[in-house]
């Protein structure tokens, strides 16, 4: 029993690490404030939902879940791109709510807030990943997968003109670097490792309804990177652990379950508010130097 | 050759005339200086040859290419490189780093051309660690790694001390040695007779003077 209670939340901690590093990218590498992040989750988890119900092997609906997460951050990219700083947050949290409420009154696909019960455990070649453990296997695998590749692809050109354009978009452009292009690149890199973990995460609860991808789930993995330093992305793991984590113990200090929920949301908040006035960097971030230092 | 060929740009913010039916053409390594006072269009003129400001009327031509079409990023991959008045640096990134943004060169090619501008010793260093005379040397590293055919330059001497001074203009000389087209925003007139080949002075957005150095 509790065997099965620690591999489900390190099996949670796989699947919000890899959100927590996907938004890293955007927001934290990038630069973008990404507040519509649990859209790209939501649309990897109905897609590969929807697929594997519709007859389609689950290697094949967890990488349509990336492709389709990563074509829908290239069409909010597009638009969204004019924006900048505030209005880009804003933008990208319009889209967060759209894509909820289309999942909400597309009943005919996703059945609304009835949700979509009964999901089945992924099959790769044969083998089923039903036993707990398995699956923990299988989402451990991912999250180390999407490590690596992000820290290949970050350590790399791209990273670095990604943290060009963070600090001043005017001169990487006399650089001869396409800013637009590169950030629609992020999106799209981001979102698509987004839908990932929404596949696993499907497939993991076996039941997805509209209300797992609110505004409030888009701000516990933002906490989780800022937590944990924006563009790191050992901070982001780290984050994603700590916070879900943090409110265990409430499980056992036999409060009603109705105040659970309300006292995990004050935790989130002084943690925050700690973290702001203590350690604004967050755990693993780089200090920020801002302005010139003056002639030596 | 010309390198450069300005007709009849002009740029007006609002009611304000920044720049006003300006055209000149600059050879194919001849150095340009550009002077005038404050709010007189020197900067507004480099951020129309570089697109960062659109104008309002007006061609700009390098190489026989009409480049005020192009966007920002095209035009820079033309060869056409910039030192900024401020800001050009990222802070936040190394001077390797700064380097590799603006070429993607291998470790020992940005190493030579650190130390062309003494800069080899702080490779891995913060570049908001650097004084602004550092600063502004870096930025030449990235013209040079870029390999920029016309180097704009807005004011680079200024608040540089005097050591820093005389390594920017040495490596200002060498990049004409190299044949590079510059235009060159200064206010010591000393300088500009050293450095330039021919001067442009605005006002009021209007060339009022042009004149041979």
């Amino acid at each position: 029993m509790i065997e099965a209670y620690i591999l489900h939340l390190l099996i949670l901690i796989c699947i919000y690490a890899i959100l927590a590093m996907s938004l890293n990218l955007i927001t934290g590498y990038a630069g973008m404030l990404n507040l519509g992040h649990a859209a790209f989750f939501a649309i990897g988890a109905y897609t590969s939902t929807l697929l594997v119900m519709a007859g389609f092997p689950f290697w094949f609906a967890f990488l349509a879940a990336a492709g389709m997460a990563a074509l829908f951050g290239v069409l909010l990219s597009i638009p969204a791109l004019r924006l900048r700083g505030d209005f880009l947050a804003i933008a990208t949290l319009g889209f967060g709510e759209i894509i909820r409420s289309i999942l909400l009154n597309w009943t005919e696909l996703t059945r609304g807030p009835l949700g979509i019960p009964g999901i089945p455990k992924p099959e790769l070649f044969g083998f089923e990943f039903g036993a707990l453990h398995w699956y923990f296997v299988l989402a451990f695998a991912v999250t180390v997968a999407t490590y690596f590749i992000l820290r290949k692809i970050l350590a790399g050109n791209f990273g670095i003109v990604l943290k060009a354009i963070r600090e001043s978009e005017p001169v990487s452009e006399s650089l001869g670097k396409n800013v637009k292009l590169v950030k629609i690149q992020a999106f799209a890199l981001g979102a698509c490792f987004a839908g990932l973990a929404g596949s696993l995460f499907a497939h993991y609860i076996t039941f997805i309804d509209p209300s797992s991808f609110t505004l409030a789930e888009t701000i516990l993995i933002l906490l989780m990177v800022t937590l944990g330093g924006m563009s790191s992305l050992k901070g982001s793991i780290a984050g994603a652990i700590i916070l879900i984590l943090l409110p265990e113990p409430l499980r056992f200090i036999g409060l009603p379950s109705a105040m659970v929920g309300q006292l995990r949301q004050i935790i989130y908040a002084g943690l925050l508010l700690a973290l702001i006035l203590k350690r604004p960097k967050g755990l693993f971030g780089e200090k920020w130097f801002k302005g010139i230092v003056s002639e030596g | 050759m010309m390198a450069v060929e300005v007709k009849g740009v002009s740029k007006h913010f609002g009611g304000v005339k920044a720049l006003d039916n300006v055209s000149f053409s600059l050879r194919q390594g001849k150095t340009l200086g550009l002077v005038g006072g404050n709010g007189s269009g020197k900067t507004t003129l480099l951020n129309v040859i570089t697109k960062m400001v659109v104008s309002n009327k007006g061609e700009v031509w390098f190489n026989d290419e009409r480049i005020d079409t192009m966007p920002a990023y095209k035009i820079a991959r033309l060869g056409v490189g910039r030192i900024f008045q401020t800001g050009g640096i990222f802070n936040n990134m190394t001077v390797l780093e700064n380097l590799l943004v603006a070429a993607n060169a291998e470790r020992e090619e940005a190493e030579a051309v650190l130390r062309e501008v003494d800069l080899h010793e702080k490779i891995d260093d913060k570049a908001a660690t650097l004084s602004g005379g550092q600063m502004r040397l870096l930025e030449f590293g990235r013209v040079m790694i870029r390999n920029d055919e016309l180097i704009l330059l807005d004011e680079p001497f200024a608040g540089v001390s005097e050591a820093n001074t005389k390594k920017i203009e040495r490596v200002v000389r060498k990049l004409q040695k190299q044949g590079k087209t510059m235009i060159l925003i200064e206010h010591d007139s000393r300088r500009i007779k050293r450095l330039c080949d021919k001067i442009i002075e605005l006002e009021k957005g209007k060339i009022i003077r042009e004149a041979k150095a």
